[in-house]
């Protein structure tokens, strides 16, 4: 009779395991204010070349995509540069190349002020979509090179 | 018994509503780039599927060391004329202040922060209607990016 009455908790158990409920072991997810894995990556001091942040997802996290949530530049120097972000595939996004940050330009736009004064902050109400499949680039200005840490998650 | 059943049936609902809100169901982004005058230039066409737009993001800046006024707006869709504002349907969005005023937000100079307006309440956008992006008319041109969504 015993076990009659441990056949619901156990299924319980087992479904509420399998819908991923965090049991209390994991805090840091519970807490999270992102609805899928995060992501960050940075580049420094970056010039007038296209330089990869980060690649397309792979091994477990292979078909997601990644969505921006944040940007933080900076210039390097007293003077501000500016950057853009750009999609693509290969060496440092070489290959079948979309501008995402702005997308419509495929020249550096957006500011990253002077190191005497506040960096560019921008949080998306909604993310930025990088393609499935390509890498997160930056290209950045000669000289006042660029510093920026962007972050995410991944997602479908 | 029965009160399992309905436990059951309650998880098996949450997770279906987790599902539905799967990030980018619905999401858009453009961008207009270097925007030099007053002409109307399309930053994405009306919502094919007949829904609405709402803007939650709204990123500009100059593309000279001097900012640069521009204005977002909403208008009839058609290709050779987009936001058309002639045909009764476009209006203003950003700032909201009727069709025939001048600019009057600012997109900052490339050498200091850009400018990031994420409103707590998103911009609707007629249904129906581009968006469009007017403009400096004084030589320094914009360049914005907006994201946002799309629902009935």
């Amino acid at each position: 009779m015993k076990w009659r009455k441990a056949v619901p908790v156990l299924f319980l158990a087992s479904l509420l395991a399998f819908l991923g409920y965090p049991w209390g072991d994991q805090p840091a997810q519970a807490q999270s204010f992102v609805p899928g894995p995060s992501w960050t990556c940075s580049l420094d001091a970056i010039g007038a070349t296209l330089t990869r942040c980060a690649l397309a997802p792979t091994g477990g996290d292979s078909g997601t995509k990644r969505f921006v949530t944040d940007i933080v530049a900076q210039s390097t120097t007293a003077t501000a540069g500016q950057f853009i972000l750009r999609t693509g595939t290969g060496t440092n996004c070489g290959t079948g190349t979309v501008s995402l940050f702005p997308s419509a330009a495929t020249v550096i736009r957006f500011s990253a002020p002077g190191n005497g004064s506040a960096p560019t902050v921008i949080s998306f109400r909604t993310p930025l979509e990088v393609p499935k499949d390509s890498d997160l680039c930056l290209l950045g200005v000669g000289t006042n090179t660029v510093t920026a840490q962007i972050s995410g998650y991944l997602g479908f | 018994m029965r009160r399992f059943a309905l436990i059951l049936l309650g998880l098996v609902l949450l997770q279906t509503v987790g599902q539905a809100q799967t990030p980018g169901v619905g999401a858009w982004a453009c961008s207009a780039d270097n925007v030099s005058d007053a002409a109307n230039i399309l930053c994405i066409a009306a919502s094919p599927g007949g829904q609405t737009r709402y803007i939650t993001d709204v990123v500009s800046q100059s593309t000279t060391t001097t900012g640069g006024f521009f204005n977002i707006v909403s208008g009839a869709s058609a290709p050779a004329d987009p936001c058309s504002l002639s045909a009764g349907a476009g209006q203003t969005l950003y700032p909201n202040l009727g069709i025939g005023n001048a600019e009057r937000f600012i997109a900052p100079p490339n050498n200091i922060r850009a400018a990031h307006f994420r409103p707590i309440t998103p911009i609707r956008v007629p249904k129906g209607t581009d968006i469009c992006v007017i403009g400096d008319a004084n030589g320094n041109p914009v360049t914005v990016q907006l994201s946002g969504y799309a629902a009935p």
